[in-house]
């Protein structure tokens, strides 16, 4: 595995990010709270949690569509929030998107063709009929026929649409994509036909993946690391097998031990970790801990409610922020 | 063997569009057993909530229920008037749908809609409406029931919204209770606490219920038996553990290993169906699978296969697995 070859350089990193967004009466939804993370040239990172945790924040942080509030993001060593205008653009390039509703995502009005062609335009790489050629190729490289590019997305069904968005992310040939819940809104034969397809890319150009998702069973499959976040932090961070065979923190315990396996057998002697309550509010979110008034392991008020467990490694390769993470895998 | 609370016998519901007649539901007949969790899995287009709005007698124009009877209780919901359907709906009845917040009313207190649903069938004093609308939300597990009986549908999380409809669900103590996708989209957290729920109240209401996912792992907790929809048919059928451990039908074959499992190891490649599902107002000759079946023979383009028993209480519709099966025994029909 990658993962013992010492000293790697990150394609990018992440330090101190914060992302708020303004609220009524001056208060400010805490979306991305003092996120740090690497992510190394080749792999792909799982990012998982619950809706509102920030997960897709993050991802348009690190794709630069959302200005970050404080902290740096550095790709091949570049501080991208210290650059403004034609240089940021040209950086933009090497990190594309690919997003989760493949419906809204396209312009309705615009031929196949021509979307996939409008990045290569953007940044005038090919014109007129060298232009028409990558296009078709595209079409080709994500498994659709190159002679469809004068159609229409509605002609399209939602895995097809889904490998549009693909072919459009691939047109300018970039190191890094986020793909943000890819699959969720695909039937389940053909969410397999687009893990492959993405699989199958990463192996051809050497692509790097965050991978953004609320499954994690799809995000363990996929990647060769998962982060866990909960409320606008990172909770775990571990190998995808390490972290579901022996997990840190005990909301990610909680997580894994919801996720339904198509097996009756196994799924009937599981036990299901309940967690208390609903998620807090991000406007105002819980002191210490984020997840000591859900923890079934919280010590209220000390540690837990006062003061801030750092994310730190428990194990090689496998850093959680909790008090207790030692209990975890028992006690949780 | 008990007899079944409802028999659904070779259903067929068709919309009629501009472009055509799309056969949703083409031939589907199954029974409900009292207290039994039945499963009814399939994929977008498949024809399962068209099988449950059947039912319930909700399809609308241009939709129409064209053959077929639904037993229940020794009438046909098919032919019976409209006015005898409502007092079944609701009552006998129940059904909770994917998204709580579009099947609640928002100007409306939850409690309020709650003691409506009683209401609707029942003579009931507004004091007792009241008593028994906060012991159906404390039996669907909302916190300070007495309080947020109350509240508006805003001031309630997506779960506790979901919680609020089943226990409107549960009003009138239906005999079924259909959920269709009721978890789909919520998280898996409170999926997980939703399908606990729902798995208590069968084993303590004794209440069928008729789960309708695309979620195998749904099925996989909560059901004891299962049917495979396909294209507007069943496909297969049968006990939950001898479809996931033997599935006989190339579809359900296929299904289960298209999905990434979070107790598998390996980053193993996944199988993945090539193709579409078929277009109903033109659904292909033959299996209606054998376009996207790796195991077709000949007779698949053309001879459509019936369900046939292929294990105990086990059936599949599918040539291949039929010979097999005759081989198996020796049958010179193979």
């Amino acid at each position: 595995m990658e993962t013992s070859v010492p000293e790697r350089v990150p394609l990018l990193r992440a330090e101190g990010v914060v992302k708020h967004f303004p609220a009524r009466l001056g208060a400010s939804v805490k979306a991305v709270e003092a996120v740090s993370l690497d992510i190394y040239p080749g792999e792909t990172v799982g990012l998982v949690g619950e809706s509102g945790c920030g997960k897709s924040t993050l991802g348009r942080l690190i794709t630069q569509l959302l200005p970050v509030t404080s902290g740096n993001i550095f790709f091949e060593g570049m501080d991208l929030t210290k650059l403004r205008g034609e240089k940021l653009r040209q950086y933009r390039r090497q990190l594309q998107m690919i997003f989760q509703d493949p419906y809204s995502s396209l312009d309705p009005r615009m031929t196949v063709g021509d979307i996939i062609a409008e990045p290569l335009e953007n940044f005038g790489l090919l014109r007129g009929g060298s232009k028409d050629k990558r296009v078709q190729e595209l079409l080709k490289i994500v498994g659709l026929n190159p002679y469809f590019n004068n159609r229409y997305p509605h002609e399209f069904s939602g895995g097809q649409r889904q490998r549009i968005g693909i072919a459009r992310a691939l047109a300018l040939q970039p190191k890094l994509i986020v793909a943000d819940e890819p699959i969720s809104a695909l039937d389940v034969s053909i969410q397999a036909q687009i893990i492959n397809l993405l699989q199958d890319l990463q192996k051809e150009f050497k692509l790097t993946y965050l991978f953004i998702a609320h499954d994690l069973s799809v995000v363990r499959h996929i990647s060769n690391r998962v982060m866990v976040m909960y409320l606008g932090k990172i909770v775990e961070v571990a190998d995808s097998v390490e972290i579901y065979r022996n997990p840190r923190h005990p909301y990610t315990k909680a997580l894994l031990s919801a996720i339904p396996i198509p097996d009756p057998e196994i799924q009937s002697k599981r036990r299901i970790v309940s967690l208390k309550g609903e998620i807090p509010s991000p406007v105002n979110p819980p002191s210490g801990c984020r997840f000591h008034t859900r923890c079934p392991i919280a010590q209220v008020p000390t540690p837990c409610a006062d003061l801030e467990p750092p994310l730190e490694e428990k194990a090689r390769d496998h850093t959680a922020a909790c008090h207790f993470s030692e209990k975890v895998p028992i006690a949780v | 063997m008990t007899a079944p609370v409802l028999q659904v016998k070779d259903l067929k519901t068709q919309f009629f569009t501009d472009d055509g007649v799309v056969q949703a539901v083409d031939g589907v007949s199954f029974d409900l057993y009292p207290g039994e969790t039945l499963g009814i899995v399939g994929e977008s287009g498949c024809g399962k909530s068209v099988t449950a709005l059947s039912i319930l007698r909700l399809i609308q124009r241009p939709g129409r229920i064209v053959a077929g009877q639904i037993l229940f209780k020794g009438s046909d919901i098919v032919t019976l008037s409209e006015e005898e359907v409502r007092e079944i709906r609701g009552k006998d009845i129940a059904m909770i749908f994917q998204d709580p917040l579009s099947s609640l009313n928002p100007v409306l207190k939850v409690g309020f809609q709650i003691e409506e649903a009683m209401e609707a069938h029942d003579k009931v004093s507004g004091k007792s409406a009241l008593s028994r609308t906060i012991e159906l939300l404390k039996q669907v597990r909302i916190p300070a029931a007495e309080s947020r009986v109350n509240d508006y549908p805003f001031q309630f999380s997506g779960g506790m919204r979901q919680r609020a409809m089943i226990a409107m669900g549960l009003a009138n103590a239906p005999s079924i209770l259909i959920a269709d996708e009721p978890t789909t989209a919520l998280d898996v957290t409170v999926q997980a606490q939703i399908l606990e729920l729902l798995r208590d109240l069968n084993h303590d209401l004794n209440t069928s219920i008729m789960m309708i996912t695309h979620n195998m792992g749904v099925v996989a907790g909560l059901c004891t038996r299962v049917l495979v929809m396909y294209a507007g048919r069943i496909v297969e059928q049968g006990p939950v553990e001898q479809i996931f451990k033997n599935p006989q039908h190339p579809y359900t074959w296929s299904l289960l290993r298209s999905i990434p499992r979070l107790d598998s190891d390996r980053h193993d490649r996944l199988l993945s169906i090539d193709g579409l599902p078929p277009d109903l107002i033109k659904p292909p000759a033959g299996c209606r699978f054998n376009p996207r079946c790796q195991f077709k023979i000949d007779r698949c383009r053309h001879d459509d296969p019936p369900l046939m028993d292929v294990g105990p209480d086990q059936e599949a519709a599918c040539w291949v697995t039929m010979r097999r099966a005759l081989s198996r025994n020796g049958d010179q029909r193979a």
